[in-house]
C-alpha cells in the first residue's frame, strides 16, 4: 500500500488537469486552423511532404500561366496568318483574272491599286502585335519586322517557355522564311512574299502580262508556305493545350496530396474535440471531489 | 517506593512529550506544501527504570529525538535522474524555439520565396521586355535575400539567447553551490555533539542539491561530519565542506565570442575549462544546442544561399540586358561575398540590378528585347541538383530535408523529455510517499497527542489530589 501525501494528491490532480487541458487545446488548434501540422514536430514526415507538394503546386500554376499566355500568342499569330492567306488568295484571283486578255490597261491599273492595298494589309498583318510585342519579330519584338519593300527586320529568335519540369516548348514562329525567301528557295528562283506581290503590282500598272503570269505561280508558292506555317502553329497550339490539360490534372492531384499531408480531418477533429472536452470536464469534476475531504474537516 | 513527586514528574514529562508531539504535527501541517520538506516524527524513549526494593519501576519517557522520514536511496536515484531530466527538458524547450523559425505556418519561408522568385522569372520569360515584370523579379529577388537573412538573424539571435542561458545557469549554479557550502557549515555546527540530525537544514540542502543535479552532471557523498562533498564534470570539485567552486565564464574568440564554462576553486586557482565535457543537466543541453545544433542550421542556410546565388550569377553573367545593358554581359544578379560562412547575412541584389531593372540579363543575343533564352537557363536551376555535400539535391529537396530533420529532432527531444518526465514523476511519487505530509495522518496524530495530553494532565491532578489527601492526614 502506498502512503498518499498531500503533495502527491495535489500534484496528481495538477498533472491530470494539465494533461487533459493540453489534449483539449491540441484538438481546438486542429479545429480552428483546420490543419494537422502546425509545427514541424507535429509530424516531420508529412511536413516535409507538404513542402514538396506546395512547391509542385507553385510550379504547376506557373506552367499553366505560361501555357495560357502562349496559347494567346499562338492564336494571335494564327489569325494573322489566316488573314495573310486570305489576302494572298485574293491577289491570286485578281492575277488570274487580269492575265486574261479581256481586260485593258485601265482595269489592270485599277487592280494594281487594289494589289497595293492588299500589300499594305499584309505588311500590317505581318506586324501584328500581342500584348505590345510584334509576334513575327523573333526577339526583335519591339520594332515592326516587315516593311512594304519586303525586308524582314526581325531575327530568328525562338521563344521557349517552360510547360513542365524539364520541358521547354517553342511558342512562336521563326518567320524569316515565311516573309523572305530562304537561300535554297532563292536558288530555285523563288522570291519573298512582298517581292512576289510587287512583281504582280508592277506587272499590272505597266500592263505587262508576262510579269503577271510569273507572279501567279509565285503566289501559289507563297500561299502554300503560309498554309504550312499555319499548320505548324496549329500543331504547337494543340500540344500546348494537351500539356495544359495534363497540368490541370496534376494540379488537382497535388492539391489533394497537399491537403492529405497537412489538413485536418474535420469530422475526426470535431469528435476528438468533443471527447477531450468531456475528458477535461470529468477530470475537473473528479479533482474537486478528490481534493475536498480531509479528516480535519471532521474535527471539532 | 518512589515518592508521589516521582509520579508527578512522570506526568509533567509526559505533558512535555505530548506537547512536543502536537508541536511536530503542527510543524508538518505548516510545511505540508513546502517543496523538499520531509515530514518529521518525535521519537519517545522510555526512561531507565528505577530499582528500588527489588522492583524495577517504570520511569516515564522523554523525547529522544525528532527525525525526518527520508529515504536517501530514493534521493540518490532522483539526483541521478535529474541530470538526464534537466538535459532533456532544456533541450526540448530550446528545440521548440528553433522550430518556430522554420514553422510550416510561416508563408514567407525560404522555400516559398524561392518558388515565388522562379515564378517571377517564368513571368519574365513570357515578357522579357516588360518593365513591370522586371520590377517584380527584382522585388522577389529582394524578398528571397531577406528570407535568407531572416533565418540567419533568427538563428544567430537564438544562439545568443542560448549563450545567455548558459551564463544564467552558470551563475545560478555558483549561487547554489555557495549555499550548499554554507548549509554544510550550519549543519555541522547544529549537529555537533548531538545525536540528532538538523532536519530542516538538511531538507533545504537536499532541495538545493536537486537544483544542482538538474543543471550539471555531478556525484556526491557525505563526509563523517555530515557535510556534503560534490564533484562535477571531469572530477572537478564543486563543493568541499564549507568551500564551493565558482563557475566562471570567459568569452571564446574562436567560437563567435560565446562563453566557455570554467570551474575555478575557492582559492581562485586551477581554473578548468569544462565546456566540452558537460554531459548531464540543462547546462550540457544549452551548450550542445549552442555549439552544435544551431551552428549546423546556420551552416545549412549559408550553404543554400551561397549555392543559389553563385549558380544564379553564373547563369546570369552569360546574358544581355536591355537599353544600356543591351550590348553588355557579365553582370551578377546577386551580390554575395566569397565566404560561404557569411553568405546568408551578406546576400543582396548586385549594384547593377538594384540600380536598374534593365540590368536583368534575359537574352542570349545582344539588342534583342524579346530574347528569353538566358532565362531558360536560369529557370533550369530550380530543378537542377546543386545542393548538398554531393550536389545531389534540388533546393526544395535540400530545404525539405534539413527542415524535416530538424522536425524529427524536435520530436525526438520532446519524446525523450516525456520519458524522463515519467521517470521523475514516479521517483517524486515514491519520495513523497515516504517523506510527504498527509493531513489525515497529522489530524490523527493531533487527536492522539491531544488525548495523551488530557490523560497526562489527569495524572497530574490525580497526584495533586493524592498529595492533598496525604497532607490532610495531619490536622
Amino acid at each position: 500500500m502506498v502512503r498518499v501525501s498531500e503533495k502527491m494528491r495535489y500534484d496528481t490532480v495538477q498533472n491530470r488537469v494539465e494533461d487533459a487541458k493540453n489534449q483539449n487545446m491540441r484538438q481546438m488548434d486542429r479545429l480552428s486552423s483546420q490543419k494537422d501540422i502546425l509545427n514541424l514536430s507535429d509530424d516531420p514526415i508529412r511536413a516535409k511532404q507538404a513542402i514538396r507538394f506546395r512547391d509542385n503546386i507553385y510550379d504547376v500554376t506557373q506552367f499553366q500561366k505560361n501555357i495560357e499566355f502562349s496559347k494567346g500568342l499562338l492564336e494571335r499569330s494564327e489569325s494573322a496568318l489566316q488573314s495573310i492567306g486570305d489576302s494572298l488568295i485574293r491577289a491570286k484571283e485578281l492575277s488570274v483574272a487580269m492575265s486574261n486578255d479581256t481586260y485593258d490597261a485601265n482595269s489592270r491599273d485599277a487592280t494594281g491599286r487594289e494589289i497595293r492595298e492588299i500589300m499594305e494589309e499584309v505588311v500590317q498583318l505581318a506586324n501584328s502585335t500581342f500584348n505590345g510585342r510584334f509576334v513575327f519579330g523573333g526577339f526583335r519584338n519591339q520594332t515592326p519586322p516587315l516593311n512594304l519593300e519586303g525586308d524582314y527586320l526581325g531575327d530568328d529568335g525562338a521563344l521557349f517557355l517552360q510547360v513542365s519540369k524539364d520541358n521547354f516548348r517553342q511558342v512562336n514562329l521563326q518567320a524569316r522564311n515565311l516573309f523572305d525567301a530562304s537561300p535554297e528557295d532563292r536558288a530555285k528562283g523563288h522570291f519573298g512574299m512582298m517581292q512576289t506581290m510587287t512583281v504582280l503590282y508592277e506587272g499590272l500598272i505597266t500592263n505587262d502580262k508576262a510579269m503577271i503570269r510569273r507572279s501567279m505561280d509565285e503566289l501559289d508558292f507563297q500561299l502554300e508556305k503560309t498554309t504550312s506555317f499555319q499548320a505548324s502553329l496549329g500543331g504547337m497550339w494543340k500540344s500546348l493545350h494537351d500539356a495544359g490539360d495534363r497540368l490541370a490534372n496534376e494540379e488537382v492531384q497535388n492539391r489533394a496530396a497537399l491537403s492529405k499531408a497537412q489538413d485536418a480531418d474535420i469530422y475526426d477533429a470535431t469528435s476528438q474535440f468533443k471527447r477531450t472536452e468531456a475528458q477535461l470536464q470529468g477530470t475537473l469534476l473528479s479533482s474537486t471531489k478528490m481534493l475536498q475531504p480531509s479528516l480535519l474537516n471532521f474535527l471539532q | 517506593m518512589p515518592s508521589l513527586f516521582h509520579t508527578l514528574n512522570i506526568g509533567s514529562e509526559s505533558l512535555y512529550a505530548t506537547r512536543q508531539g502536537v508541536d511536530t504535527a503542527g510543524h508538518n501541517i505548516a510545511n505540508a506544501q513546502v517543496a523538499g520538506f520531509s515530514r518529521q516524527r518525535i521519537n519517545l524513549i522510555q526512561r531507565e527504570p528505577l530499582q528500588k526494593s527489588g522492583l524495577l519501576i517504570g520511569n516515564g519517557n522523554y523525547v529522544g529525538s525528532i527525525s525526518r522520514l527520508h529515504d536517501k536511496f530514493i534521493e540518490k536515484q532522483i539526483n541521478q535522474a535529474r541530470q538526464d531530466f534537466g538535459r532533456a527538458a532544456a533541450k526540448a524547450d530550446a528545440m521548440k524555439q528553433l522550430e518556430v523559425i522554420f514553422s510550416p505556418e510561416l508563408n514567407a519561408s525560404v522555400a516559398d520565396e524561392m518558388a515565388e522568385f522562379f515564378n517571377r522569372m517564368q513571368d519574365l520569360s513570357n515578357f522579357p521586355e516588360d518593365f513591370t515584370v522586371r520590377t517584380s523579379v527584382v522585388e522577389s529577388g529582394k524578398n528571397i535575400a531577406s528570407a535568407f537573412q531572416r533565418i540567419d538573424t533568427n538563428l544567430k539571435q537564438n544562439r545568443t539567447d542560448l549563450n545567455e542561458r548558459v551564463a544564467e545557469q552558470s551563475r545560478k549554479l555558483t549561487d547554489n553551490l555557495a549555499e550548499i557550502a554554507s548549509l554544510n557549515v550550519k549543519i555541522q555546527v547544529q549537529e555537533a555533539g548531538q545525536k540528532q540530525d538538523a532536519n530542516d537544514l538538511r531538507d533545504q540542502r537536499d532541495r538545493l542539491l536537486q537544483e544542482v543535479t538538474g543543471t550539471v552532471d555531478c556525484h556526491y557523498y557525505e563526509d563523517k561530519f555530515g557535510m556534503l562533498m560534490v564533484r562535477g564534470p571531469n572530477e572537478t570539485t564543486l563543493v568541499d565542506a564549507g568551500n564551493s567552486s565558482i563557475i566562471e565564464l570567459s568569452r571564446n574568440g574562436d567560437n563567435a565570442g560565446m562563453y566557455d564554462v570554467m570551474i575555478t576553486d575557492w582559492e581562485g586557482n586551477r581554473s578548468r575549462d569544462v565546456t566540452s565535457m558537460l554531459e548531464g543537466g540543462s547546462l550540457a543541453a544549452f551548450v550542445n544546442m549552442r555549439d552544435e545544433v544551431v551552428p549546423d542550421l546556420i551552416a545549412k542556410n549559408n550553404e543554400s544561399a551561397f549555392t543559389f546565388a553563385n549558380n544564379l550569377n553564373d547563369a546570369h553573367r552569360e546574358g544581355f540586358g536591355l537599353k544600356v545593358y543591351a550590348e553588355a554581359r557579365g553582370r551578377d544578379f546577386f551580390a554575395i561575398g566569397g565566404d560561404v560562412d557569411s553568405a546568408a547575412s551578406s546576400i543582396a541584389l548586385s549594384d547593377a540590378v538594384a540600380e536598374s531593372v534593365d540590368a536583368i540579363s534575359a537574352g542570349m543575343s545582344p539588342s534583342a528585347p524579346g530574347d528569353n533564352v538566358n532565362l531558360l537557363q536560369i529557370l533550369k536551376l530550380k530543378d537542377t541538383r546543386l545542393y548538398g555535400d554531393d550536389s545531389d539535391a534540388t533546393f526544395t529537396d535540400f530545404y525539405a530535408n534539413y527542415v524535416g530533420t530538424l522536425g524529427l529532432d524536435v520530436l525526438r527531444a520532446s519524446h525523450i523529455k516525456e520519458a524522463n518526465d515519467i521517470v521523475m514523476q514516479d521517483l517524486t511519487k515514491r519520495r513523497e510517499s515516504t517523506s510527504g505530509v498527509s493531513l489525515d495522518e497529522e489530524a490523527t496524530n493531533l487527536l492522539k497527542w491531544q488525548a495523551n495530553f488530557t490523560a497526562s494532565s489527569k495524572l497530574i491532578t490525580t497526584v495533586d489530589e493524592m498529595l492533598e489527601t496525604v497532607l490532610s492526614l495531619k490536622r
